[in-house]
C-alpha cells in the first residue's frame, strides 16, 4: 500500500480538522535491511577483531610454554638416561647372581635380547623341546627391554599398597608426610 | 622425544637403590624442582646450547642410553654451572619469580613483572637473553608485550 491514500470526505466535528486515520498504515522508514545487517556485522566485527588478537596472543603463549619445555628436554633426558643405565646394570647384576647358582642353564646372557635363546624357533614359535635357539631381535639397533625380571622375594620389590596395615582393616594412608603418621616407614622416600 | 617409558608394575613397585657402577664417572645431579626449572628454561637453552645440541644429535643417532652418557654429563655440568652463577648473581629475583610461578599454577603469563626483573638482572650480570624460537617476524615476543590481553 502506498503512503498516499485518499479516503474522501469524512464527517468530523469542527474541533477535529485532521482526517481520521483508520486504515493500515505502516510507513517504510528507518534503516533498510542491508543497513541493519551491515551494522550488526560491524558490531560483531569489532568483537571478532579482539577475539582474533586474543587467539594470536594465546598461540604465542602456547609457543612460549612449548619451547620452555623443549629447552629442558636434554637436561631431563640425561638424568633419566643415567637412572635407566643404573637400574639396568643393577638388574643384570642380580640376574647374574641368580643364574650363577643354578646348574640347569649354562649359556645365558643377562638382559640381552640379541643372543640366541633356547626354546625360540624360527618365526618366533615356541619350541618345548628346546632344540632350536634363535635370538629375540636380529637388528643392529639398540632394543630397550620390555620386561625385566625382579625376584618376588627380593628386597627391591615393595608391595604397591605398603601403607596398609592389613588387607581388611586399612590404616589412614599417609598424606603429604603427615606429622602424626604412626604407621610403617615410607620405603621409597624415607632413608 | 624421550626414550623412557614408565614401567607398568603388576604386583608391586620396584625401587632399586644400588648406585651407578664405578666404571661410569659420577656427576652431581641438578636438584631443581619444577618452578625454578621452568623459570630458567630459556636461559638454559641459550647458555648451554652447544652441549644440548651435541646431546640431542647423539640421541638421534642411537636409542642406547649408555652411548650418550658423556654428552649427558656435559649437559648436567653446564646446567649446574648456570645455576651456581644465578645463585651468586640474581638469587633474589630468581626466587621471587619461581615463588610467583608456584602460586600461579606455573603460568608464565601471570608472573611477568617478576620475570622482567629476573631477565633484566640475568642480562646485566650474565649476558643471557630469553628468545622464543619461531616467533613470527615483526611481532613483539609475547613476554615483552606492553599491554597484553591475557595477564
Amino acid at each position: 500500500m502506498s503512503s498516499a491514500y485518499s479516503i474522501g470526505a469524512q464527517d468530523r466535528p469542527p474541533a477535529m480538522p485532521e482526517t481520521i486515520k483508520f486504515t493500515r498504515y505502516f510507513p517504510r522508514r528507518g534503516p533498510s535491511g542491508a543497513v541493519v545487517f551491515a551494522g550488526a556485522m560491524a558490531i560483531m566485527g569489532v568483537g571478532w577483531y579482539y577475539v582474533a588478537q586474543n587467539n594470536a596472543e594465546r598461540r604465542e603463549l602456547r609457543r612460549e610454554k612449548a619451547w620452555n619445555r623443549i629447552s629442558l628436554v636434554p637436561l631431563l633426558q640425561a638424568e633419566t638416561d643415567r637412572d635407566l643405565v643404573r637400574r639396568l646394570h643393577s638388574n643384570a647384576a642380580s640376574e647374574s647372581k641368580i643364574m650363577d647358582g643354578s646348574n640347569d642353564v649354562k649359556e645365558w646372557s643377562a638382559v640381552d635380547l640379541k643372543t640366541p635363546v633356547k626354546g625360540i624357533g624360527r618365526y618366533g614359535v615356541f619350541d618345548e623341546t628346546r632344540q632350536q635357539a634363535t635370538p629375540v631381535y636380529y637388528t643392529e639397533r639398540y632394543v630397550q627391554p620390555t620386561y625385566l625380571f625382579v625376584a618376588p622375594d627380593s628386597e627391591q620389590v615393595i608391595p604397591a599398597q605398603w601403607w596398609r596395615g592389613s588387607k581388611f582393616f586399612t590404616l589412614n594412608p599417609p598424606y603429604h608426610n603427615r606429622a602424626d603418621w604412626k604407621g610403617k616407614k615410607d620405603p621409597i622416600n624415607d632413608e | 622425544m624421550t626414550t623412557h617409558r614408565e614401567g607398568i608394575f603388576v604386583d608391586g613397585l620396584w625401587v632399586d637403590k644400588t648406585p651407578l657402577p664405578d666404571s661410569i664417572p659420577k656427576v652431581s645431579e641438578v636438584g631443581l624442582t619444577s618452578a625454578p626449572l621452568e623459570s630458567i628454561g630459556f636461559h638454559f637453552a641459550a647458555y648451554c646450547k652447544p652441549f644440548s645440541e651435541d646431546f640431542m644429535l647423539c640421541k638421534n643417532s642411537t636409542q642406547d642410553p649408555e652411548k650418550c652418557l658423556k654428552e649427558g654429563r656435559r649437559v648436567t655440568r653446564c646446567a649446574l654451572d648456570l645455576i651456581n652463577k644465578l645463585k651468586a648473581n640474581c638469587d633474589e629475583e630468581w626466587k621471587k619469580h619461581w615463588e610467583c610461578l608456584d602460586k600461579k599454577n606455573h603460568h608464565l603469563w601471570q608472573c611477568r613483572t617478576q620475570e622482567r626483573e629476573f631477565n633484566d638482572c640475568v642480562f646485566k650480570k650474565l649476558g643471557i637473553t630469553k628468545t622464543i624460537p619461531d616467533t613470527p617476524e615483526g611481532q613483539t615476543p609475547v613476554h615483552l608485550k606492553e599491554n597484553p590481553f591475557i595477564k
